[in-house]
């Protein structure tokens, strides 16, 4: 009954409401819904036990294509969360059957969610800035960062350069489609900034080794050396729109993909990694600070210290500095904070 | 896309989802109709699923297989003759056979369906050189809000069996291989929602 009243309810849109955004969105989002519902109801009617992993993926495929014959946006996000709960329930350790990693399960993770895109570049062209857009953009970018999490052969390098990568696509995607708006409204750079800061200090962290292909699934190869190369060509459009500062956030895939080939060519050079980490963090930090100082921008000066200090205290806790230096060190970032921020007040008031 | 487009290929999308729908119902329905009925003994455990309402969770002796090769002269109660190569998750092919009692039990596990005899299809969950645990395809029966949890209760004071004792939870189970759905869950030999009836006439 649901089915066949949300299939009636898109039929009358189709035929009388097709302008009507609310009705699109609405018909839409009920029947896909309804199919969820009427896939549980044959389930629960006839005791079919709970294979979750499939149920989502059979019902985002059957509601996949109500995003284009409807145009709806939330369809799509319903979809994203069908495609998100494919990959994860199955693979959530102790609830259900959690299978190793097949080698393709990556890409076709995002082959999966990939359907909505070619309805983001249609909301793209037509209201950039709208809340559809927005909506969709985050919710693409969210299931992809947790999702792949859970097809993931855990090599723990090759994990680096591929969420080093969706991140640095993130900041340049969200720079060049999203150039106009506050920083703060920006779908995707946001996140993806404070996603490369994040990588960055693990980065510092982490023992770079010698990484033996056959652990890693070709999916995750292709994904890790392909989103270099996209980051590459979006890079290179950056740079000619001078988006100075994405770029330096971008900059974050190749320094992986250095610290990996290094530990892949020296083996015993665990520390050249660290090291490059280091410094590649440390240089973000003062070029963040500088360019919140040269834009008279409070929030990225703070933003710019806030990765200073973070490296910092990062460094405290794994050197064997004495409490007292370790509290003095407290202070000077302290101290910073409040001199720099005093100075640029005053400065932008003058 | 012009209106008569989209009209047509909702009606072909409309079709495709009722089809799926009515496909699932359809290979049920002619289960339970047509497949043959076999009796499998339940244990209790514990239940976990969010998703599709109130239900007894059922577990069953025959989900753990004490595997022997066929080479081998001990007398083993279930034939694995590819168990070397099995691993979790694997998809093989119990072939069904009844005890004395009348109960289900499973006498060979294959990795390729079975010509002659009636199979279930299940999944390897653990895997060991000397044994096979499953998951079979029924391990759930649905039952509404406010019979679920007496259900439950009766069903695990049931499962607990003594040496000795007679069984007195079991599911009945239609098999058309390799499609099995599950019939009706007995408790005390009587249908679980008649003997609800009777227990809750009993409490009072």
């Amino acid at each position: 009954m649901p089915l066949l009243l949300g299939q009636g309810l898109c039929a009358f849109t189709l035929l009388w409401r097709r302008e009507s955004v609310a009705w699109c969105e609405a018909s839409a989002s009920f029947l896909v819904l309804a199919i969820g519902a009427c896939m549980g109801l044959v389930g629960q009617t006839y005791h079919i036990p709970g294979d979750l992993p499939s149920y989502f993926l059979v019902w985002s495929l059957l509601a996949a294509p109500l995003i284009y014959l409807m145009n709806s946006t939330t369809a799509a996000v319903l979809y994203i969360c069908g495609a998100l709960g494919s990959v994860v329930v199955g693979r959530l350790p102790h609830v259900y059957w959690a299978g190793d990693v097949r080698p393709w399960d990556g890409l076709l993770f995002l082959v999966q969610l990939s359907v909505v895109l070619p309805h983001l570049l249609a909301q793209l062209r037509h209201e950039r800035y709208g809340p559809r857009v927005t909506w969709l953009a985050r919710s693409f970018s969210l299931a992809l960062l947790i999702g792949y999490l859970f097809t993931l052969q855990w090599v723990q390098d090759v994990a680096v350069l591929i969420y080093a990568g969706f991140f640095g696509l993130m900041v340049l995607v969200g720079e060049l489609a999203f150039p106009e708006r506050p920083a703060w409204k920006n779908p995707l750079a946001p996140a993806g900034r404070l996603g490369v800061v994040a990588l960055g200090l693990t980065g510092t962290l982490l023992t770079w080794q010698r990484v033996n292909p056959g652990d890693v699934t070709p999916s995750d190869w292709v994904v890790a050396t392909g989103s270099l190369v996209l980051v590459g060509g979006l890079g290179w459009r950056a740079w000619q729109r001078e988006h100075h500062l994405a770029l330096t956030f971008a900059l974050l895939v190749p320094v992986a993909w250095l610290a990996h080939l290094i530990a892949m060519l020296t083996p015993n050079a665990d520390f050249a990694g660290r090291t490059l980490f280091n410094l590649y963090t440390f240089a973000l930090g003062l070029l963040v600070l500088r360019a919140g100082v040269a834009a008279g921008r409070l929030p990225l000066l703070n933003f710019g210290l806030s990765i200073l200090a973070a490296l910092i205290v990062l460094r405290f806790v794994d050197t064997n500095l004495s409490y007292t230096l370790r509290g003095l060190g407290f202070l000077a970032i302290g101290a910073a904070f409040l001199g720099t921020n005093l100075w640029l007040r005053r400065r932008v008031q003058a | 896309m012009k209106r008569s487009l989209a009209i047509g290929l909702f009606a072909a999308v409309a079709a495709v989802q009722l089809a799926v729908a009515a496909r699932m119902i359809w290979i049920q329905e002619s289960t339970l109709r047509q497949g043959a009925v076999y009796r499998f003994r339940t244990e209790p455990v514990d239940p976990a699923d969010p998703f599709r309402g109130r239900y007894v969770q059922l577990g069953f002796a025959a989900q753990r297989v004490a595997c022997n090769d066929e080479s081998s002269e001990a007398a083993a109660p279930v034939a694995c003759p590819d168990a070397r190569n099995w691993h979790k998750g694997d998809w093989l092919y119990a072939s069904l056979a009844t005890d004395a009692e009348g109960f289900a039990r499973i006498t060979r596990l294959d990795s390729v369906p079975p010509n002659a005899v009636d199979y279930l299809r299940v999944r390897a969950d653990q895997v060991y050189s000397y044994a096979v645990s499953l998951q079979l395809p029924f391990d759930r029966y649905y039952l509404d809000e406010q019979h679920a949890p007496e259900a439950e209760r009766a069903y695990r004071q049931r499962s607990r069996r003594r040496r000795g004792e007679r069984v007195e939870a079991w599911v009945s189970v239609r098999v058309r291989s390799p499609h099995a759905v599950l019939e009706e869950l007995y408790l005390d030999g009587k249908p679980v929602r008649q003997f609800l009836v009777e227990w809750e006439k009993h409490s009072q």
